[in-house]
């Protein structure tokens, strides 16, 4: 019996030792690949950046132009649902300003399920759109603030930059490039620090 | 923008681009005669005059041909083209290589948040907590600080300091509608020409500010704090404030700046955005 616990406990030191290298190897290759990477990851976060300034942007210039829309109020026509998202849109028609029957897009991003949800084609609902010349989206207004207070139009860009900027921590060497004075300064950065 | 007004903003901007370059490189270079021409000055002289008599060239060509007036926009394909060069280029040169970028000290991230100060003042940005907060309580508190301070700062510090003078620039820009001032429709040719200048400067720290917080936010691990060392005496300057001389200039400053709104002389963001560009890159430049 002691012969064989003592071959036992040979064979697990062994295994673990083989199982530590294995992990200091893997260790070794991530540690490579995310320094490789570091520099696209700077890129993407640079470039995620000016996408969020950009979606603001476009979304503020949206808001400003519905300050300045007309109320009125429309019948659901149909929900539409779209071929290659989940999104689903709401289409209307209404009587605007100029006495012209026009068509209507409401995306309903902005509002909650339960208000979508309770939504029905033939339904009267009351929208704030753009004067002719415009895009065809409208907005319901009764919610507007919901609108006003959207920020899903950042979310995906967020968690990119999330994770690049997870990686740029690791090995932020790249960030330094240039600018450095101090020769000979070595990193200490990885993940096996 | 007319196509005066837009030759104009490109001088200012190509120009800043040129003082810039060639305050980051020390403003050494050959001396540089041309017969017939008074005087020897260098490179980056030669190359300022050029740019300033290439566009007196277009403008008065444009005006020949009845062309002067014709409004342009980032909308014609050609100007686009032209300002994403020019953006390509400052993130090359400015915030991936080291080329253009101003060296700042105490005294410039001083007179920002004064600048900051009196802009939320005049813009009436002081009535909610977080204006009162970012726009009076912190920048006052930092000023005291460096005034206070006699000794160099921590390269951390530095860094932290350095990343809310960039922050400072960026409220500045926003608090002072430099975005929308920049594609006005109506430019007067003075305007055109400083709104060049700004947008070249607001551009590069913009910019640069990115990689920056990326900078400051990787510290957040102590093992990269070695790194940050290296690259904060490029940055910025240990020159300490001479209280005296500083207090008199910047009273200057903030009196020339409250002279330009009783009179109304440039359009307040102009003027908030040379006020900036003079103190950090002329009157205040760090030391060699």
């Amino acid at each position: 019996v002691r012969f064989v616990v003592k071959i036992l406990t040979k064979k697990m030191k062994n295994l673990l030792s083989h199982l530590s290298n294995l992990k200091n190897i893997l260790l070794t290759y991530l540690d490579g690949f995310i320094l490789i990477i570091s520099p696209l990851m700077i890129l993407l976060f640079i470039v995620g950046v000016i996408a969020l300034m950009d979606r603001t942007g476009n979304h503020q210039s949206f808001l400003r132009k519905m300050d300045q829309g007309l109320v009125t109020t429309a019948t659901v026509s149909s929900l539409l649902h779209s071929d290659d998202s989940d999104e689903l849109n709401i289409a209307v028609n209404f009587i605007d300003l100029l006495q012209q029957e026009r068509f209507g897009l409401i995306k309903t991003m902005y509002y909650p399920t339960e208000i979508v949800n309770s939504i029905k084609p033939g339904d009267i609902v009351n929208i704030r759109y753009l004067e002719p010349g415009y895009e065809s989206q409208v907005i319901l207004n009764d919610y507007y603030a919901n609108v006003r207070n959207y920020f899903g139009f950042a979310y995906d860009v967020i968690v990119v930059m999330v994770v690049a900027w997870g990686f740029i921590i690791i090995h932020p060497e790249f960030l330094f490039w240039g600018f450095s004075e101090e020769k000979g300064v070595k990193s200490k950065a990885g993940i096996r620090q | 923008m007319t196509l005066n007004a837009f030759v104009l903003f490109m001088l200012g901007a190509l120009l800043e681009i040129v003082w810039l370059w060639d305050d980051a490189h020390g403003q050494v270079g050959e001396w540089i005669q041309i017969r017939f021409l008074p005087g020897a000055f260098r490179l980056a002289q030669w190359i300022q005059g050029g740019l300033v008599v290439a566009a007196g060239l277009l403008a008065g060509i444009f005006s020949v041909f009845q062309v002067s007036k014709t409004q342009v926009s980032m909308d014609n394909p050609l100007i686009g083209m032209i300002f994403v060069a020019m953006g390509l280029f400052i993130f090359g040169a400015g915030v991936v290589a080291d080329g253009l970028l101003p060296r700042i000290n105490e005294q410039s991230i001083l007179i920002v948040q004064l600048l900051v100060i009196l802009n939320g003042v005049l813009s009436g940005a002081l009535s909610n907590v977080w204006g009162l907060f970012f726009v009076l309580i912190f920048p006052a508190a930092l000023a005291l600080y460096l005034v206070w301070n006699r000794r160099p700062l921590s390269p951390l510090l530095k860094a932290l300091i350095y990343l809310w003078y960039l922050a400072s620039l960026l409220v500045l820009t926003f608090q002072n509608g430099s975005a929308e001032f920049f594609t006005a429709a109506r430019l007067s040719l003075s305007d055109a020409y400083f709104s060049g200048i700004a947008f070249i400067f607001i551009l590069l720290h913009g910019l640069f500010s990115i990689r920056f917080f990326l900078i400051v936010s990787s510290l957040i691990l102590p093992r990269n704090r070695l790194l940050v060392a290296g690259m904060m005496p490029r940055l910025f300057a240990d020159d300490q404030v001479p209280v005296r001389r500083f207090v008199l200039f910047g009273l200057g400053v903030l009196g020339l700046i409250l002279l330009n709104v009783w009179l109304n002389l440039l359009p307040r963001t102009i003027m908030l955005n040379l006020a900036v560009i003079a103190c950090v890159q002329f009157f205040f430049k760090p030391r060699p």
